[in-house]
């Protein structure tokens, strides 16, 4: 299956030698931190990941092609 | 001179008499905007020995290059002036519509100095400036306040107002405006109450002249979209920054029981899920803003109801995590109680928690307050906080700030007062934070997060790799020693790049978080202003504009340096005591290679002063003259 991993800014200034999207394949279902491991990602440095626009932890279950969008910290107001 | 309004407003409270200056073409082309007018006007108009709350003292607002165009997120307004809090330089930045109001009325920047004689409002109604009898607002809360006057004045009005707190000294007071936004660090607050000035009413119906209206319309719509298509957009906005919160507990950063530990066992209680489910009605954004961020809701607790912004992130750090308020309902409650009384609330909780721990330490007994005191108990939190805005029994001593109570209470109670500089410490506990830590220590207003966000990059770099970090473990996991090496270079670049978008007047969130290019900048900066800079050339002004600063804490502090860059002993003497960071700490010896590398990188002596030949660099060959004269820096 097919896994569209997108990094927000500023995930991206802290991982700064990757893509802002990247396409990850894996063999089959995988949870979200399975799937950042695919794709190099640490899962310590991501704050919430949204599968297909809805907020999912780690251990969350993708069965199929999805869209996996990444944050990282930012500072509060 | 295309972008800005061109015009200097001042005030003088004492006579009542307006003036206007024209804008200098020489501040524009060094200084920007924003932070850099605030910074140069300090130091060109304040003599380094006045009284900050003194009539000589000066509080400027300033707006940048891009404030009010109709362009992303164009509302952020700075205010600056010589701080109660710290006896330094100081600015504080607010979003909402008061800045975009100031230009559309014809000025960049607004410089009150002098006193009033009663207590006042300033009305500037385009080129009408009076300044008014408030005696019937004075005592008034800050959000009732701009309530009043709204009614009084025209829903058009952008009012600015300080609650009972600024009225009364405190020195952490903070300026209010539209009902829940705050420039909240450094008592900026408190310079307005000792001006006797209640409130700022601004009405604009001006324009701004443009270089290439047909460009910018066309480079802001690009901008724009470029946010909308930003993968992160629609996800971002939802919880604000409070979303931040359950990683800032899970790598071990959370400031718990005043900075005792850095994980709070509640946290699920008190995140940004929680404000979205239990106390948001609304969205809000500040002036032109396409992801709002701010979260209008309400609250119930036990001793009533509220409606009130927030809590962002810092305020439930420091409710919720430092004083351990348990629920979002009752940080949200304390946050109104400081909204109404013109408080920071970083600043409060901070001065909140260190009494709460004198107490349970036997430095502040029941008799001295007036009432027990205990971590995770709103109505102590609530007390302290009505006796710090009318300097009332123990709030008298709490009012000055977590540093000058230590240094009256003494017995130890200095090394878990937390801040620097006399600022009191935000959000994020940074004993295994190296980067962050240094961030603070070197902040040009005392413990702000604001100026340099490393800590991200500090657990990214907790192993020895990236790659070892893929498998090293997840958030929750406990986190390896961090390292000190390396840092200062990354604490530089960060501390030119946020204080920057303070200068243009426009707020950091779409480039920070979204990843805004640095391009969409570039193009809407020439568009408006007809000048060509690179995001580098820019940077350089950033960097100009942190030397400046630092000079102004050497020429009016005698002896500062070195000594005034450390955080207090708690951090490097006590292991983190449970969480994520258990058993970690930072030396004094790490903390000194953090001060050498760091000075190193910005070309300051090993005391922290900046050297003669490092501001003749970045063009300050005249404040580099001043210092030498003065004998602050070898000539």
């Amino acid at each position: 299956m097919r896994v569209q991993v997108h990094l927000t800014g500023s995930l991206r200034a802290i991982l700064e030698d990757r893509p802002e999207s990247v396409m990850v394949d894996v063999p089959g279902p995988s949870t979200v931190g399975e799937l950042l491991r695919a794709a190099g990602i640490p899962p310590r440095v991501v704050v919430v990941a949204l599968v297909d626009g809805v907020g999912r932890d780690e251990e969350y279950r993708v069965e199929g092609d999805a869209e996996l969008t990444l944050f990282g910290p930012l500072a509060g107001g | 001179m295309y972008g800005y309004a061109g015009r200097i407003l001042r005030v003088d409270l004492t006579t009542g008499r307006a003036t206007v200056d024209p804008l200098s073409e020489k501040l524009v082309e060094e200084y920007l905007g924003g932070r850099g007018f605030v910074a140069r006007l300090l130091w060109d108009e304040l003599a380094p020995d006045v009284d900050p709350l003194g009539p000589e003292n000066l509080l400027v607002m300033a707006t940048g290059p891009l404030s009010g165009h109709f362009l992303p997120a164009t509302g952020k307004t700075h205010f600056g002036t010589k701080s109660p809090a710290t006896g330094g330089y100081a600015d504080s930045n607010l979003g909402g519509h008061a800045g975009p109001a100031l230009k559309y009325a014809g000025y960049d920047v607004l410089v009150l100095r002098g006193k009033a004689a009663e207590p006042s409002l300033l009305v500037i109604d385009d080129d009408r400036v009076e300044v008014r009898s408030a005696r019937t607002y004075w005592g008034a809360g800050a959000i009732a306040a701009e309530t009043r006057l709204k009614a009084d004045l025209g829903e058009d009005f952008e009012i600015l107002a300080i609650g009972p707190a600024g009225e009364n000294a405190v020195r952490y007071a903070c300026i209010s405006h539209d009902f829940g936004r705050q420039a909240g660090r450094t008592g900026v607050g408190a310079v307005l109450g000792s001006k006797n000035l209640k409130a700022v009413a601004i009405r604009g119906t001006g324009s701004l002249p443009v270089f290439d209206v047909e460009g910018l319309y066309e480079a802001g719509k690009e901008a724009y979209r470029a946010v909308y298509e930003k993968p992160g957009f629609a996800g971002w906005t939802p919880e604000g920054t409070a979303g931040i919160t359950n990683w800032v507990n899970e790598v071990g950063a959370f400031p718990t029981r005043n900075f005792q530990t850095s994980y709070a066992e509640h946290y699920r209680e008190i995140n940004g899920r929680a404000v979205v489910e239990k106390l948001r009605i609304t969205d809000k954004g500040c002036y032109c803003c396409p992801t709002p961020c701010g979260k209008y809701g309400r609250t119930r607790v036990a001793r009533g109801e509220a409606h009130v912004e927030g809590p962002e992130y810092e305020t439930i750090a420091l409710f919720g995590g430092a004083c351990v308020l348990p629920s979002i309902e009752e940080i949200a409650y304390a946050n109104y109680v400081c909204d109404e009384l013109g408080l920071d609330t970083i600043s409060a909780g901070a001065a909140i928690a260190w009494a709460i721990e004198c107490h349970e330490k036997g430095l502040l007994p029941e008799g001295e307050i007036g009432r027990p005191l205990r971590f995770g108990d709103l109505e102590s939190v609530v007390y302290l906080l009505e006796e710090i805005a009318a300097r009332r029994g123990i709030g008298d001593l709490l009012a000055d700030g977590v540093k000058a109570a230590a240094e009256k209470v003494g017995k130890g109670s200095e090394a878990f007062a937390i801040h620097v500089k006399g600022l009191e410490w935000s959000g994020y506990e940074c004993r295994n934070a190296p980067g962050m830590m240094l961030s603070y220590m070197t902040a040009d207003v005392g413990a702000h997060h604001a100026r340099a966000w490393a800590l991200g990059h500090d657990v990214a770099g907790t192993s020895a790799s990236v790659h070892d970090l893929v498998t090293a473990g997840g958030r929750g996991d406990r986190m390896p020693k961090a390292s000190v090496e390396g840092r200062s270079a990354k604490v530089v670049e960060l501390q030119h790049v946020r204080p920057l978008f303070d200068a243009l007047g426009i707020c950091r969130l779409q480039y920070m978080e979204l990843g805004m290019e640095v391009e969409h900048y570039e193009q809407l900066f020439y568009r408006v202003t007809g000048r060509r800079l690179s995001w580098t050339d820019m940077l350089g002004i950033s960097e100009r504009i942190w030397h400046l600063t630092r000079c102004f804490w050497v020429r009016g502090m005698p002896g500062f340096g070195r000594a005034w860059d450390y955080p207090p002993a708690r951090f490097s003497e006590e292991p983190v005591p449970s969480g994520p960071n258990a058993g970690h700490r930072l030396s004094r010896e790490e903390l000194d290679r953090l001060l050498d590398d760091y000075y190193d990188a910005r070309g300051w002596d090993r005391n922290g002063v900046p050297t003669k030949s490092t501001l003749e660099r970045v063009g300050l060959g005249d404040v580099a003259a001043d210092l030498a004269a003065r004998g602050r820096i070898e000539e």
